[in-house]
């Protein structure tokens, strides 16, 4: 038997994750970026928008072309025929973000500006 | 080895937060937030990190212990709940890690004093295996020399269904259960941080820097502790006060700016105490405070 083994140890940690039906807004100019990103992959997959901790602020926006994932756990929003998905545990603070792409070579992508976020870092990935 | 004077082994058992983060992205999880790099350690490897807010400030100081694939955390009493909170919130939807609370399951004991390490040669433990940034497993027990600190102080995380036994088993050896303010005593003479000097201070002001690792990416806080070390403008600095007089908890204001002291411990001799002044006191040995006079000890970090 290791330390792990033992008892007392409280599985799992008791921690709420509050999901909210999200409202996510595109701009234009996003809307074109991920049609192109997306290309001929529309069908079998989807960008998903997802947060996980870290960064200067605590925490970092990701966004990833996956395949088109089978769970119920997930939010769809359909941008022109392209799908994005966000996880239900990042339905409470993806809500009301909007998705902006800069077309500029310093500085220049993808770009969230969320209504929950009290502080953003210099760079735009991160927040808190 | 004055600073050890009136203390031959004891051992305290700490009120630790104590927390078990499990699955295979666990060290990344950890990373994201941790003011030093703690992914690709091996089996019983011993790491000291920080988890610092936005502001740059220190919510919690953690020891870790990568054990049977999983990590123990070691982190301050009373934020365990926070700390494991900020874990779980931060873990991406693809991502496998359990954070579970060990505060029912493990202690944390401190071992301390000037004949700890023969208390270690009768339990038949070499003290030479006891190397340093690595734990040693002794049956279910974990022992590591804490190596923050100029004198040699152990740490021991044992179940808690084996504690009652191992502390009749020190206590066999004349090694005694320290109360809190005997190991307050201890730590103070020795300058060991502990929470209420470390919560919501800047890791440069309590001679943390070591715990800095600006090269290892983007951690919370990082902007502002990068901004500290590029300009050195670092205004305040852990010190030690010691007076015949109480030295009271709290803000003081002196010459200099304010003194906040945060942790206090009276004896036969009268008050010491750790405190937050600014920097510019390392040029005096003493001044006068509202309520006496102090001499004030600079501290050298490990």
């Amino acid at each position: 038997m290791g330390i792990l083994d033992g008892g007392g140890f409280s599985l799992p940690l008791a921690t709420d994750t509050e999901v909210v039906e999200a409202n996510i807004e595109f701009t234009e100019s996003a809307v074109h970026a991920i049609s192109q990103s997306m290309a001929d992959d529309m069908e079998s997959h989807v960008l998903i928008i997802s947060v996980q901790s870290g960064g200067c602020s605590g925490y970092l926006y990701e966004m990833n072309i996956i395949e088109n994932p089978e769970e119920g756990s997930f939010q769809t929003f359909d941008v022109e025929g392209v799908k994005v998905v966000i996880h239900n545990k990042d339905s409470s603070i993806l809500d009301g973000i909007s998705v902006d792409y800069k077309n500029t070579l310093m500085g220049g992508g993808f770009q969230i500006n969320n209504p929950n976020a009290d502080k953003t870092c210099g760079c735009g990935q991160s927040f808190g | 080895m004055d600073s050890f004077r009136g203390f031959s082994a004891e051992v305290f058992v700490s009120q630790s937060s104590i927390s078990v983060i499990t699955g295979s992205d666990s060290a990344q999880i950890l990373n994201r937030c941790s003011t030093t790099e703690v992914e690709d350690c091996v089996e019983l490897s011993r790491i000291e990190t920080l988890y610092c807010n936005s502001n740059g400030r220190i919510e919690d100081f953690a020891t870790l212990c990568f054990v049977e694939g999983g990590i123990l955390m070691i982190g301050m009493p009373n934020v365990g709940d926070q700390t494991r909170r900020m874990m779980h919130n931060g873990i991406a939807w693809d991502e496998v890690a359990s954070i579970r609370s060990g505060e029912n399951a493990v202690n944390h004991m401190i071992l301390f004093g000037t004949d700890v390490e023969e208390i270690f040669v009768t339990l038949d433990i070499e003290i030479g295996e006891i190397i340093p940034n690595k734990w040693f497993e002794f049956g279910n027990i974990l022992i590591s020399r804490n190596s923050m600190c100029i004198e040699a102080i152990y740490d021991v995380i044992i179940p808690i269904s084996e504690s009652t036994g191992f502390l009749k088993l020190l206590d066999d050896n004349d090694c005694n259960v320290a109360n809190r303010k005997r190991w307050d005593l201890f730590r103070i003479i020795n300058s060991i941080r502990s929470k209420p000097d470390l919560i919501g201070r800047i890791p440069h002001e309590v001679g943390l820097e070591a715990l800095i690792d600006t090269s290892k990416g983007c951690y919370p806080g990082q902007e502002i502790h990068a901004r500290l070390e590029s300009r050195g403008k670092v205004k305040k600095k852990l010190i030690k006060l010691s007076s015949e007089s109480e030295i009271p908890i709290g803000r003081t204001p002196s010459s200099f700016g304010t003194i906040d002291v945060t942790s206090t411990s009276m004896n036969e001799e009268g008050c010491l105490a750790l405190a937050i002044a600014p920097v510019d006191v390392d040029d005096i040995d003493d001044m006068r405070l509202n309520f006496g006079s102090v001499r004030i000890s600079q501290i050298n970090h490990q």
